[in-house]
């Protein structure tokens, strides 16, 4: 590992450069809000915001995309995806949690079965710069989940605020490369030390870890727990807490045009919906509320453990904040611990 | 184009998405109410043919271009050379333009996708299949396969309990008629209500499977309905004595991918595209029963 450190004044020479080089997303504003986009200079970028509104899963996995174009032609019916990812792409400003969901979100796109060609192009053309949390929010709860405000797994380059300047870790060669880029210095003892402080004064802000072992053998008696009732007589199934959050992964298919030409769309779904799961028949397996919130709970809690054994849920409060209802997952997590 | 289901090397380099073409050969109505049709489906591509190898109980991703893509299990067998067969049943958008198509139209598919019945646990066994409705399609392919004189040797005592709510709702006809006819197949076909010329089982799957009795030592069961036929079959095939890790259920959910990514079909931490479709009871025992 590389470690360095860039003054803050160097940093917009240094944002400037990569633009040069590479298709640069980060945090900025759009409309009322900041979210992750494309950026074309780094005035444009946002520095003091932890929590974007939306995560930055759709510079990887689009809200919409499309799978495919079909056409009737006269040697039959065509198919033809879309070209990838052209020129290499900067995520600048990934937060931990973020980062962290990104790796849950490759447990499931990349199997050993099979393999989401649209996802991976993108993962593989994209250089992951991340920034640590100096000031975590009263909603953020990344140590409870297993995440830390300066965990640095799957990031390429890494900045840590110590006053001034950043310190910059480079963990791969993707990484390093960006150092060449820029006025980077060799990081001093008092540097390193100064990112440990800001480490240690982070965490005091954050709450404890839960079990989450306990919480999955909790759940794993749950089925058919009264403890939903209560959860789905708040919940107005609006959906929110699934298309904002950073780990949520389900989507649905659908043809937009006719039988002889049009596109194959793929959009971003939620367990959270009556029709999610309604068949033709007009069965629904999961046929109230109760069904779904317990849906979006085991599967974070639960499933995801069983399976890819990571847990579905980072700590990065999107949900507890945007809940027009104000249910917070925290609390629900606490319930299932005390819910018999 | 096929879809990567077992060589992790092959499964980076295919787009799992993307299907291929297949002809429709032959259109035929199975039902009186005109709501069930098989279709036949031919290769177009010489090296799709090739590539497709599947087993009993798997099902294919059918594009029904402008529709869209739903999944149906393949109701013919892999000892049946020819066409690909799936009966489908006229239920909303896309399988209504499905039943408006005809022969010599294009369709997409993508599959054999999920993992069929386990055939080779069942060697040496007595199996006992049962299905109810228009569910009886990948328990048709798997007939087939068990009874074909290939392999018939290799299973004991084959029975089969299939019904319908009336006659003319049941499928397969002349398969029937030919299995009825076979010295090693006991077939049990029932009806809702007494109906004329009807001189075979009358009453509901469930209560047909306790009255025929399938003897459970050293038997499979092989279960495939609607989910009301599959919850009150599952009681009398345990007090039959079938242990749960003997009971075979094909299952059904609104899907999309067919790969474990859209997050649709779960049951439990079991997707029923990858998963399954079929599962044995031991596995579904505990979860949240939403099938």
């Amino acid at each position: 590992m590389t470690k360095k450190t860039i003054a803050k004044k160097d940093i917009n020479a240094f944002v400037e450069q990569l633009l040069r080089d590479y298709t640069v997303y980060a945090p900025a504003r759009e409309a009322n809000y900041v979210t992750f986009r494309q950026v074309a200079s780094p005035e444009e970028v946002v520095w003091d915001c932890l929590v974007t509104r939306k995560p930055p899963k759709d510079l990887f996995f689009p809200q919409t995309e499309t799978l495919f174009v079909y056409a009737e032609t006269a040697d039959g019916l065509q198919v033809q995806p879309p070209e990838g990812v052209k020129r290499d792409r900067i995520l600048w400003g990934i937060r931990p949690c973020d980062l962290q969901a990104l790796s849950v979100q490759d447990s499931v796109f990349d199997t050993k079965d099979a393999s989401d060609t649209y996802f991976m192009d993108k993962r593989r053309n994209t250089t992951l710069v991340g920034i640590g949390c100096n000031q975590p929010l009263s909603t953020c709860f990344c140590t409870s989940v297993g995440g830390g405000p300066f965990k640095k797994e799957g990031t390429d380059l890494f900045l840590t605020d110590i006053g001034d300047a950043y310190l910059a870790e480079a963990f791969t060669p993707k990484g390093k490369l960006l150092l060449g880029k820029g006025s980077f210095k060799v990081a001093t003892k008092a540097d390193l030390k100064a990112a440990e402080d800001a480490e240690a004064a982070a965490l005091k802000r954050l709450p404890t870890p839960i079990d989450l072992e306990a919480t999955k053998q909790h759940l794993d008696k749950m089925i058919d727990s009264p403890f939903w009732d209560e959860v789905q007589a708040t919940c107005i199934g609006c959906g929110v807490c699934t298309f904002l959050c950073p780990v949520c992964h389900c989507f649905d298919i659908v043809d937009e045009g006719t039988a002889s030409c049009g596109v194959r769309v793929r959009n971003w779904d939620t367990c959270q919906y009556c029709i999610y799961s309604l068949e033709a028949s007009g069965h629904n397996p999961r046929p109230t509320q109760r069904e779904r919130v317990r849906q979006r709970l085991m599967h974070k809690f639960n499933y995801e453990l069983a399976n890819q054994n990571v847990v579905g849920c980072v700590g990065c409060g999107r949900c507890v904040q945007l809940c027009p209802v104000n249910l917070d997952i925290r609390q629900i997590l606490g319930g299932i611990g005390a819910a018999k | 184009m096929t879809v990567a289901t077992k060589s992790p090397k092959s499964s980076s380099l295919v787009n799992p998405y993307l299907p291929f073409p297949m002809r429709i050969e032959r259109v035929r109505v199975e039902t009186d109410d005109n709501m069930l049709k098989t279709f036949e489906l031919a290769f177009v591509r010489e090296e799709d043919a090739a590539s497709f190898t599947f087993q009993p109980g798997q099902f294919c991703e059918i594009s029904v271009f402008g529709k869209g893509e739903a999944p149906f299990g393949i109701a013919s067998s892999p000892t049946e050379p020819g066409p690909l067969r799936f009966t489908v049943n006229k239920a909303g958008t896309l399988t209504k333009a499905l039943h408006n198509m005809h022969e010599g139209q294009l369709l997409g598919v993508r599959g054999p996708l999920g993992h069929g019945y386990p055939v080779h646990d069942f060697e040496g066994h007595d199996v006992v299949i049962v299905g109810g409705g228009f569910a009886f399609t990948t328990l048709r392919s798997l007939t087939q396969y068990l009874s074909h004189p290939s392999n018939r040797s290799r299973f004991r005592d084959i029975t089969i309990i299939y019904g319908a709510r009336q006659p003319g709702l049941l499928l397969y006809k002349e398969d029937l008629a030919a299995w009825e006819l076979r010295e090693d197949l006991k077939v049990h076909l029932t009806i809702d209500q007494a109906a004329p010329g009807w001189a075979k089982h009358v009453g509901f799957v469930p209560d047909i499977v306790a009255k025929v009795a399938p003897v459970s030592k050293r038997a499979y069961a092989v279960v495939c309905g609607p989910p009301v036929m599959i919850r009150f079959t599952m009681p009398k095939l345990l007090a039959l004595g079938f242990p749960p890790d003997r009971i075979y259920l094909s299952l059904e959910r609104r899907m999309k991918c067919g790969i474990g990514m859209c997050g649709r079909c779960n049951i439990g931490p079991y997707y029923v595209c990858k998963d399954g479709p079929v599962f044995s009871y031991a596995q579904l025992e505990g979860l949240p029963q939403e099938y």
